[in-house]
Parts: structure tokens; sequence; C-alpha cells
């Protein structure tokens, strides 16, 4: 059993991590909602591993938003993130396209911006369908729309950002 | 077919897409030109999809473990899970994983056009220059044939000063001097060639101009000919010189080049040739030399092939007595190549350079091999433009071909569903190919086959 869930952490644990931090923004956070997925993986070993750990994972980030149980460190980090050291140019605007980024993406619903961080970490539709619970019918209309609101929201910021600089 | 939605879109750029719903699909996109745009959109619109999503990437240096992945395609895991097997971590068919190569993104009329100037420009080019270098090699060899030792010849303005050569086109006496001169003052002229030349040698100063026979002076006379005139040479000729036959003009050469190459220094002697003269004297005799021998293989080559022939054709009137009694041989078994009539074969990468696109294939078979047959054998097809043919072989041995033609812009009576064909044969359009099953199975059986194509 352990090697199981040891060979699942070595197999998922980085793609598991690299979307919690795109979906959460917080590197720390992504690490312990990972952390706390495996631990409910040795717990109920999945048959399925690998939407069962995303889906385990997406589940823990609503329920960790609903609770606000991490609000004050999330503010902290808020905090320390407009305070930065004297950054190049170039990481600069870098630290403001993921931003901007991150605001486009805040503005899709769930279901849509879950779907499109799964099949950036390389899940195909049936593999979706099974971690967000939807007809694998509905997975294309969804990234579809996820990608076009997705692409607007991110040009009207765009445009935002450079009215304001103006 | 109504227009592609949107999610069909995205799902045949994900590469989700049955093979038979692709078809479909891609059919539709030749056709309707909306939905082709609408499919371009929603390219871009994935590309800045995943352009904004690896933009998440984090740059701290704990991201650096995290390799981007945004282009892995759809069925792969970042390493092999070890699940067991189930439906969803099945592999999508192969049309998803090549879904970028699916869709239609033919070069327009012009660009092909363009192309095809740039090519025939090229090829014009080529053929100016090897035309122009075959006609200097005719001019050349032509001239090397009709005077083989032409290089050879004395041209005395060549050696001497303008005013000796001025001089002796002046007297025809003054010209025939250099030739008399030895023996008149005693000494032996180098000369290899024997008497005649010699005995009007010492014939002295006296007896005017006498023009050397042609045998050994042949060579100077064409160099020489502005200097002594015809009337006066024909009538100083002596009796016996005139009695001998005269060989002709370009053979007396061609006998001797050696010859007039040891002459060339002698008859020049009292003009001293410069350095430069000599080495090019040397430089032309060795030229000549090597034509001369160009010339001798050439000939021995001429009577090795006509004794061949010769012999060949004593062996072909000997073979049927002896062969007669013998049983016939066997008829040559026709390769897979001969019995596919293909002219060519070819691989996956050309053959998806000449469809724009994949090459389909049947599902559960082996393809033979693939390569390139002739428009007239496929009916139907564009008769300008290459057919590629994939062969396969069912269980009975029994050959089958799946032809594949790129369509042109507006090209006519185009199948956009499967149909029969006169001998039987299956076609149908593939988004912006033609495709044509052929086998001797009857067209039900064909059917059956149209269904695992992909």
């Amino acid at each position: 059993m352990t090697g199981d869930v040891g060979q699942l952490f070595e197999t998922y644990h980085e793609s598991l991590v690299r979307m919690l931090w795109r979906r959460t923004g917080d590197r720390d956070r992504a690490e312990d909602i990972a952390q706390e997925t495996f631990a409910r993986a040795v717990v109920a070993p999945p048959r399925n591993p690998r939407p069962w750990l995303f889906a385990v994972a997406l589940n823990l980030v609503r329920e960790d938003a609903r609770k606000g149980l991490r609000q004050g460190r999330r503010l902290q980090l808020l905090k320390n993130e407009q305070e930065p050291a004297p950054a190049p140019d170039a990481v600069h605007e870098r630290n403001e396209e993921v931003a901007r980024v991150r605001a486009a993406l805040a503005q899709l619903n769930e279901r849509d911006r879950e779907a499109l961080l799964l099949k950036a970490e390389g899940f195909n539709y049936d593999e979706i369908a099974e971690t967000l619970g939807l007809a694998k019918g509905a997975i294309g209309t969804t990234l579809s729309r996820a990608r076009r609101r997705l692409v607007e929201a991110y040009r009207d910021m765009e445009g935002t950002d450079r009215h304001v600089a103006r | 077919m109504s227009h592609v939605d949107e999610g069909t879109l995205h799902a045949l750029l994900d590469g989700e897409l049955a093979p038979a719903e692709v078809l479909e699909v891609q059919t539709h996109f030749a056709t309707c030109p909306a939905c082709s745009s609408r499919l371009t959109e929603a390219r871009k619109l994935l590309a800045e999809t995943e352009r904004l999503v690896s933009a998440l990437e984090p740059a701290a240096p704990h991201g650096a473990q995290f390799a981007p992945r945004m282009g892995r395609p759809a069925a792969e895991p970042p390493p092999p899970p070890p699940a067991p097997p189930r439906p969803s971590a099945a592999p999508p068919p192969a049309f998803g994983m090549e879904s970028h190569v699916l869709i239609p993104n033919n070069p327009t009329v012009t660009e092909v056009r363009r192309g095809r100037r740039r090519v025939m420009g090229w090829a014009a080019g080529f053929l100016v220059v090897v035309g122009a270098g075959v006609i200097g090699l005719q001019v050349q060899m032509g001239l090397f044939d009709k005077k083989p030792v032409g290089m050879l010849k004395l041209r005395p303005e060549e050696f001497s000063s303008p005013g000796a050569t001025d001089a002796r086109a002046a007297s025809p006496a003054a010209a025939a001097a250099p030739e008399t001169r030895p023996s008149a003052t005693g000494i032996a002229p180098i000369r290899t060639a024997p008497g005649p030349s010699r005995d009007a040698g010492t014939g002295g100063p006296g007896n005017g101009p006498t023009p050397a026979p042609p045998s050994s002076a042949q060579p100077a006379a064409p160099a020489r000919a502005p200097a002594p005139a015809p009337t006066s040479a024909a009538q100083s000729k002596p009796p016996a010189a005139a009695a001998l036959p005269p060989p002709p003009e370009t053979k007396a050469p061609e006998k001797k080049p050696l010859q007039a190459e040891t002459k060339a220094p002698e008859r020049t002697s009292d003009t001293v040739p410069t350095a430069e003269d000599r080495q090019a004297i040397v430089a032309r005799a060795a030229k000549a030399t090597e034509d001369l021998d160009r010339e001798r293989n050439r000939e021995r080559a001429a009577a090795a092939t006509a004794a061949l022939d010769a012999e060949r054709k004593r062996a072909a009137a000997a073979q049927p007595a002896a062969a007669a009694p013998a049983t016939p041989p066997p008829a040559p078994v026709p390769t897979i190549d001969q019995r596919s009539q293909i002219a060519n074969r070819i691989g996956l990468d050309e053959a998806a350079r000449q469809l724009g696109g994949p090459l389909h294939a049947i599902d559960g078979m082996s393809r033979l091999l693939v390569g390139v047959v002739s428009p007239q054998l496929v009916p139907g097809t564009d008769t300008l433009r290459a057919v590629v043919r994939a062969v396969y072989v069912d269980r009975a041995g029994r050959l089958v071909f799946l032809d594949q033609q790129r369509v042109r812009a507006g090209q006519q009576g185009l199948p956009y569903t499967p149909q029969a064909g006169r001998n039987g044969e299956l076609r149908w359009m593939a988004g912006q190919v033609l495709v044509v099953l052929q086998s001797d199975q009857p067209t039900d059986s064909l059917r059956l086959l149209y269904r695992r194509i992909r």
C-alpha cells in the first residue's frame, strides 16, 4: 500500500502541485493541499488515481476557499506581493502579466476554470469528465467557452491597463 | 451537415473526435468556408489560452522543476501511470494525436502557382547552362574533328616579329627562304621526313620558291597560305612532286601529329620564339595529343562495339538450335510493385506532403507499401496530379488499394458521400483528399472496409 502511494506521489505530485499553484497562486498552499490529497489516497486508495487525485485536490481548494482557513495567511502573502523588492523591468512585466492572467482566470466560473487547468495538465476529455463529474460530451463546449472567456477577460484587462498607463 | 459547433471544433483541435467524426467534420470544412474560418479562430484561441496558462508557470526557483507541458498531447500522461487498464486511460484514436495535421491548411492557388513558377525558373536556368555547355563542347569537338591538329599548325605571325611576317607576306621568295637557307649554308636541316623537301632545299636559293611536298610541308601550308601565291607555286612545282597524289588536307597531319609537333620548333628556329611561345606550343601539343588519344580510343571503342555486335548476332543465330530442346524458362513472378502498378515507392512523409495531410489507412490491416501511381489507373481522379496508393493484402491474398489524391480548388464532381464506382470501387471525400478504395472484393465488403478507414 505504501509503495503504491509512493509511486502515485512520484508520478503525480509534480503535476498536481503545478495545477494547484495555477489554481491558487500560492505555492505553499498548493503544496499543502497536495499533501492532504496524498494523505487521503493512503486512507482510501483510488482505483483510477489520476482523476481521483485531481478531483480531491480541487475539492480541497474549494473547501479551503469557502472556509477561509488561510485567509490571514493569504492576506499576508498579498501584502508581501504588494511590496516587492525592486525588480528589473522584465521581472516586473512578467509579474504584471501573471497578475492579469490570474485575474482573468478568476473571472471564469469554477467549472470552466478547472476544466482549463486540467486540460493544461494533459488530461483528456474522459479524465476531465471523470474528475469534474461532467458528461464527456460537454467537455468540448466547456473548454471552448472557458478559452474564449479567458482570452476576452485577459484582453479587457490588457486594454484597461494600457488605458490607465496613459 | 449543419455547421460545426464550437465544442466540436475544440474537440477536433484537442484530438478528441472519433475517426468517423473527423472525416465528417473535414468533409464539411471542404465545403464550408465559414466553419474553416471558425476553425482558424478556434486554433488561435487555443494557442492564446495555452500561452496565458503557461504564463502562470511560476518564475520562482521552485518552478524550475516544473517543465511546461502545454504542448503535450492530450493522451500522454507525464510518466506512464501504473493504473490498471481502463477506458478513460486508453489512448485516444490516432487521429486525435495528429489533429494538428488533419486540419485543412492547404496553400492557396496563388502560392502553388508561385512555387511552380519558381521551380520552372530554376529548371529553365539549369537547361540554359547545360545547353550552353553542350553547344560549347560540340563546337570545340567539331573543330578538332575537322582539323585534329589544327592547333599544331604553325602560325609564323605568332613566332616572328610583325616585320618578318610582313616581309613574308610581301614576297613568296622571302617566305620560302627559311626553308632553303640551311641547305644553302651546308647545314642539313633537322627533319624527320625524308627526301623531297631536302632535295628541294638543295636546289639552292637560285631555284626560286619551291613549295615543299605535301607530305612533309602540309602542316605549315595553311598557316602560310597568304605568303606564296597559288599560281606561282603551281607553276614552279616540280613534275615529280606534282605527280605525287596529294593527300587530303586533313589526313596528312592526322597521321603524323607527333612529327608535326617535333617540327614546330625547327620551323621557327629563325624567329627565336620566346619562352612563353614555347610553353604555349607545348601546351597545344599536349592538348592535341590528348585529343588524338581520345580519337583513337573512340575508334577502338567503336571497333570493339562492332565486334561485340557481330559476336552477339553470331551467338543469337547459334542459340535457337541449342535452346530449342530445352523447356522455356518460367515466366517471372510479378513483384508486388508490378501488381500494384506503382511507379515509385514513397515514404509516409512524402505521402503526407502530396496529400497535404497524413495518409489515410485501414485500421487493423498492415500496409505493404506506399507509392505513387498514375491517375489514369484510378477512376474519377484528377489526371494532372499524382495519386498516392497504399497497398494492403486481405486474408484471401487479394490486393486492396487505398488510393488518395489531393483535390484541386474548384474541382467538380467530387463524391462527398461514399459512392460506388463503375468498377466496384468506393470513392469519397475526406477533407481535401479524394479517397478511392479498390479491390477484387465486392462493393459490400469494401463498405465494411470503409468503416475501418482512419
